[in-house]
């Protein structure tokens, strides 16, 4: 019934979701659950829209070059709403560059969303959320070419990247912007740490949302993901020491 | 509706798409290719979308004479010019292929060159031994660098080897660690958002 391979993954997946649900219905009822640490990145998002604030300059917000396939860019489109939020609240312009078509009306309609909850629809620039290009290249030039046309006070750089991400990110170190880097894609994170003023590694960025927007759903879904990793580090440690022994019991239940 | 009618779909495919994954069933057999197809059809169709993008964008600093608006006609005029040249000639198009060989790919790998230069900059940003933790840094990334080309082996035999298990060792533990939680983390945002309960992403809470 189950495909080989998929049944670890299976109970997992099971496990989570009805976590995922348990804790969420318990966040919901007012029951405590644990308090979330600070992340000094996002905390830093307020910083970053301060100083466009008080600079009278823009802040560009890049959601990656993954696209509606992948979970990061999902990661930054709540970082995107809250940022989006913030410069609606304090008049302060953002620019979104995007370097994938199908992820273009998405944050379009996240950012105009954001504009309107704040109550300043009518301060949407709709060309300020515009598609560059698909290929990485042509795309990283032209956010270069807006980051030193436009004077951009902060650059946060949130999702999914490629080699384009040091490109970017020492754009804007020599334009003198503030930069906030968050991404998943282990072999770019180096060139955010080189570069950038802060970091979200990993899954911080998944648990920006909760942090952003602590309410039920996302401080319970952030719960579930620590829990995860926990199960996940007992696993690790579990099959070491089996595997010192001589058993592959855990690697056996993998490929199961 | 307007609300629901998404999330309802969303749940719907997701659960779908999960269960074609993981259950062993003939029926289920072709709902994720399926679902695959449906996405790949959306994106081609989205295409269209960019490209209204980039002349609502550049055709409005073109008729607003904005400043630099030469380089937005420009713009303009290769986007639908090489457009045409596709729908017109087709694929195999000799003056298509020409462009795309001969001005795009060098204009690209120019721009991709320069990120030697920057790796340069950031690289001595980064090895500035301020605290212990870039001193650290420093010290492997000399190692790494060394041991990665003939003069680490000429002085020593050991800086490849230490090279070597600095590469395979603390850095793939560090990195394994980053992507399995990483995982993790995407593992709960889907669940999230099959479950309905992650909506940001739709443009309404």
């Amino acid at each position: 019934m189950i495909k080989e391979g998929m049944v670890l993954t299976f109970i997992l997946e099971l496990i989570m979701g009805i976590a995922l649900l348990v804790v969420v219905k318990r966040a919901r009822a007012g029951k405590k659950i644990p308090v979330i640490h600070e992340i000094p990145g996002l905390k830093a998002l307020e910083e970053a829209v301060g100083r466009a604030t008080e600079m009278g300059a823009p802040i560009m917000f890049v959601p990656g070059k993954g696209d509606l396939a992948d979970a990061q860019t999902y990661a930054a489109l709540p970082v995107l709403e809250y940022v989006a939020k913030s410069c609606a609240e304090y008049d302060t312009r953002i620019i979104v560059p995007l370097g994938v078509a199908v992820v273009y009306p998405v944050a379009e309609a996240v950012t105009r969303q954001a504009f309107q909850v704040s109550g300043k629809g009518d301060a949407y620039r709709e060309t300020d959320v515009r598609f560059i290009n698909e290929q990485n290249w042509a795309w990283a030039a032209g956010i270069n070419g807006i980051m030193e046309r436009e004077k951009v006070s902060a650059q946060i750089l949130f999702g999914a990247f490629w080699a384009e991400s040091l490109f970017l990110a020492e754009a804007g170190n020599r334009a003198g912007a503030m930069q906030i880097a968050g991404t998943a894609s282990t072999s770019q994170i180096p060139f955010f740490v080189a570069a950038c003023d802060y970091t979200l590694i990993g899954q911080e960025i998944f648990a920006a949302s909760a942090y952003l927007n602590p309410e039920p759903s996302t401080t319970g879904g952030l719960v579930v993901q620590d829990w995860g990793k926990m199960l996940g580090l007992v696993l690790v440690l579990l099959g070491s020491i089996l595997v010192t022994l001589g058993s592959n019991a855990i690697a056996e239940l993998m490929l199961k | 509706m307007k609300r629901e009618g998404p999330v309802a779909l969303l749940m719907i495919s997701g659960f779908l798409y999960i269960i074609s994954v993981i259950v062993a069933s003939p029926a289920m057999e072709p709902v994720a290719a399926t679902l695959d197809d449906w996405y790949k059809v959306v994106v081609g169709f989205i295409n269209l979308v960019g490209v209204i993008s980039l002349t609502q964008v550049n055709g409005r600093a073109v008729l607003r004479r904005s400043e630099g608006w030469f380089y937005n006609a420009i713009l303009l005029v290769v986007l639908y010019g090489y457009i045409i040249l596709g729908l017109v000639g087709g694929l195999h198009n000799v003056a298509f292929n020409l462009i795309y060989d001969n001005i795009l790919t060098p204009i690209l790998m120019t721009i991709f060159s320069t990120l030697t230069f920057w790796i340069g900059s950031a690289a001595y940003r980064a090895f500035r031994a301020k605290n212990a933790d870039a001193a650290i840094l420093l010290v492997a990334a000399v190692v790494v660098m060394i041991g990665r080309v003939t003069l680490g082996s000429a002085i020593s035999p050991a800086i490849p080897k230490a090279a070597e298990w600095i590469l395979n060792f603390p850095t793939v533990a560090g990195m394994r660690a980053i992507e399995m939680s990483a995982a993790i983390g995407g593992i709960v945002l889907a669940l999230r958002m099959i479950t309905g309960l992650e909506r940001s992403f739709m443009g309404f809470d």
